[in-house]
């Protein structure tokens, strides 16, 4: 992090400095998101950011904590995921072997269960980790929440407000540094409205023509202005079309890459039939867009 | 993105420019959400007041952008955000331009102590009172939660499709949480783990669980769209619209000549863009009822979504069939034997004189297991009440 960040006088300069970081690291923040960011590190708030897929919400993140220079840990919620799996989890096997081998041993009963009670045999998971650490607030990342059971979502609400957790066998530990959270929801389930509130909010919309382009020139600079042109503007197009999984920005570069690959210089019809399904991801859809007549969209596109 | 608008901030307020009016102001506009049903609360105000002491409510964008961040807890908030920004500070006659020199001084908001919470608190509870460009008051809703749909005048319409978007949610939620069953471990299942862990001299190396089963509850709505129920139809095609938001699996039809699968139309799409493929997929809108027949190609096409007896069916008509009632009625017998309940709504009993006496209707009464009224936003949310 800039020496000079987080200078309490000085908060435009902040948020300028904050997109200029992103910049540099390939990624194009808008002002809103920088601004929340913002206030994610000055207010120590969880960030929720929520947005259509593969408009870079994760990426969000991973930006955040090289920009900081701090670790990333990373949670990704599935339907079931439990304390077990996100906190953490005591080594049982090495638990029973420890036993097995102390079976003779001189030691007394508390002791040996003091032993296989340690650290070592400790399994942190991700929501340890991060609360645990010992240099520098890390970036926690919660991806894709809404996937999570609600009983989850509850336990998390709880910790997002004291950041501590207590083990039964070891004790109650505490965060030292707090960590940055940033969580990401598709929105495939409504989540509480008190983990709405405690958060934060961005909402990442699809990008306009301007931006696209920009963030494609950006990550992908040896392409050429013709090509970028025609790619980000038929993405537009496909996007106002009602398909079930419109493409996102990641759709829009795996398409790039691997226009760029197949050393394609412009758009053609036969070229997007051939690469459709980099950016459309069900068969439905692409028949829709072949239904939608191709040459049509194409001749929209200006080079 | 625009650069910051260095234009001068303008601040609601008749006297002079002092510490004491950004808080007022701060607070004020906090309470302004809260009546546009933000869920803005003492903390968030304290939040508000925290932030506009290391943002400088001169630089509006910035001062707008944390706001909003702050304040919004979802993408609908977050998108009427602006207007009602733009409303509240905006270059409204009552406020006064304040000289730059003044502006470019920081504000200094007092840390707040105990009094200013309590002076705080008072304020909030006072809501009602003051200057507050609220729209919408709780008269109103409660007004329009009674009123028959087909009475709604055409100026209160915005109004009460944001309250029914709200309550909705609110409904589904509660539905979801009673229905979900969470993903957590069974039991351990002794006889696996014992198995499975012979080769190690019977240590419980690994453990095995039993599973728990899930009981998945099915949703099948069939929305009657002819024209008898004009004046229904889309408010209820947006009450399906919101239970599809929230329960697992929703299978969603409109009928009146012919029946139509919306579910995909439904599910993937934005309400707007939704309702709008739905008008243009449907061929049928607004035509003749042949419920008997729109049944039985149900029954045929769709009938395997009725999976086990764990679903619900919801039928939406006002009954009037121009069919035969025999073949209504022995559709009903069909889909009775699958579902777990079927759940009649019909748009007329909210009318005090009405006798469910057409055809279809005395056909239909006895396969349906609820028969309720459908008429307003109080009815529908009662049907919380039956979806078990």
């Amino acid at each position: 992090m800039p020496k000079e960040f987080l200078n309490p006088m000085n908060h435009l300069s902040d948020i300028d400095n904050l997109m200029r970081g992103f910049e540099q690291r390939k990624y194009v923040a808008d002002r809103p998101l920088a601004t929340a960011i913002y206030l994610l590190l000055k207010l120590q708030r969880p960030l929720l950011i929520e947005g259509h897929a593969g408009v870079g919400k994760t990426e969000t993140a991973n930006v955040l904590a090289s920009f900081l220079g701090t670790e990333l840990i990373r949670l990704q919620c599935y339907e079931g995921l439990d304390v077990n799996s996100a906190v953490y989890e005591w080594n049982y096997q090495k638990q029973l072997l420890s036993i097995k081998i102390q079976e003779h041993a001189e030691a007394s009963i508390a002791e040996k269960e003091k032993h296989i009670f340690s650290a070592k045999f400790l399994l942190e998971r991700p929501l340890l980790r991060a609360i645990s650490a010992t240099n520098a607030s890390p970036v926690l990342l919660i991806d894709e929440i809404d996937r999570a059971d609600e009983e989850f979502e509850a336990f998390l609400l709880e910790l997002l407000s004291d950041f501590q957790i207590t083990i039964p066998e070891m004790g109650t530990i505490k965060a030292t540094h707090v960590p940055y959270v940033v969580l990401t929801s598709n929105r495939t389930r409504e989540l509480s409205d008190a983990l709405r509130r405690r958060c934060l909010y961005h909402w990442i919309d699809y990008p306009s023509l301007e931006k696209e382009l920009h963030i494609v020139h950006k990550k992908l600079p040896q392409i050429g202005r013709e090509l970028a042109n025609q790619i980000v503007q038929f993405i537009q197009a496909v996007r106002g079309k009602n398909l079930s999984k419109p493409p996102g920005i990641a759709e829009t570069l795996d398409w790039t890459s691997a226009l760029l690959s197949l050393e394609k210089t412009k758009l053609d019809e036969m070229t997007v039939e051939e690469t459709l399904g980099c950016i459309l991801k069900s068969n439905e859809d692409i028949s829709k867009l072949k239904a939608e007549n191709i040459p049509s969209i194409l001749s929209q596109v200006e080079s | 993105m625009k650069k910051p608008t260095q234009k001068s901030m303008t601040v609601r307020a008749s006297a002079g420019f002092s510490d004491g009016i950004v808080t007022k102001t701060i607070v004020q506009f906090c309470r302004f959400l809260r009546a546009n049903s933000f869920q803005v609360g003492l903390q968030e105000t304290i939040d508000a007041l925290e932030v506009a002491r290391f943002v400088t409510i001169t630089d509006r964008e910035a001062f707008q952008s944390s706001l909003r961040a702050l304040l919004c807890s979802s993408r609908e908030q977050y998108e009427q955000f602006d207007q009602l920004f733009e409303q509240f500070w905006g270059n409204s006659t009552e406020t006064i331009h304040l000289q730059r020199e003044v502006l470019s001084s920081r504000i200094e908001v007092p840390v707040i102590g105990d009094e200013h919470r309590r002076a705080l608190e008072q304020a909030s509870k006072s809501q009602e009172e003051g200057d507050l460009t609220a729209t919408t008051g709780a008269s109103a809703e409660e007004r329009l939660r009674k009123m028959d749909f087909s009475e709604v005048a055409a100026s209160d319409l915005p109004l009460l499709e944001q309250l029914c978007l709200r309550l909705w949610r609110q409904m589904s939620k509660r539905l979801t949480r009673r229905y979900r069953q969470y993903g957590e471990r069974g039991r351990l299942d002794f006889r696996r783990t014992i198995r499975s862990n012979l080769s190690r001299g019977g240590e419980p190396m690994t453990l095995h669980y039993k599973e728990r089963k899930r009981q998945k509850i099915n949703l099948v709505v069939l929305l009657d769209v002819s024209g008898s129920m004009d004046l229904y139809s889309l408010f209820l095609l947006r009450f399906v619209y919101a239970l599809q938001q929230y329960f697992e699996r929703v299978d969603s039809f409109v009928f009146s000549t012919r029946l139509t699968d919306i579910s995909g139309a439904l599910r993937t799409h934005q309400l707007s863009n939704a309702l709008q493929m739905v008008a243009q997929n449907v061929e049928s809108w607004s035509g003749g009822t042949r419920i008997g027949k729109c049944l039985a190609e149900f029954n045929t096409l769709h009938a395997r979504k009725l999976r086990s007896r764990n679903s619900l069916v919801i039928i939406m008509s006002d009954g009037w069939d121009t069919g035969e009632p025999e073949a209504l009625t022995e559709q009903l017998q069909t889909i009775k034997r699958r579902a777990r309940k079927l759940i009649w709504l019909n748009p007329l009993l909210g009318l005090a004189e009405y006798q469910p006496i057409t055809r279809g209707m005395s056909a239909a009464l006895p396969f349906a297991d609820v028969f309720a009224p459908a008429h307003s936003l109080e009815s529908l949310l009662q049907l919380e009440h039956h979806l078990s």
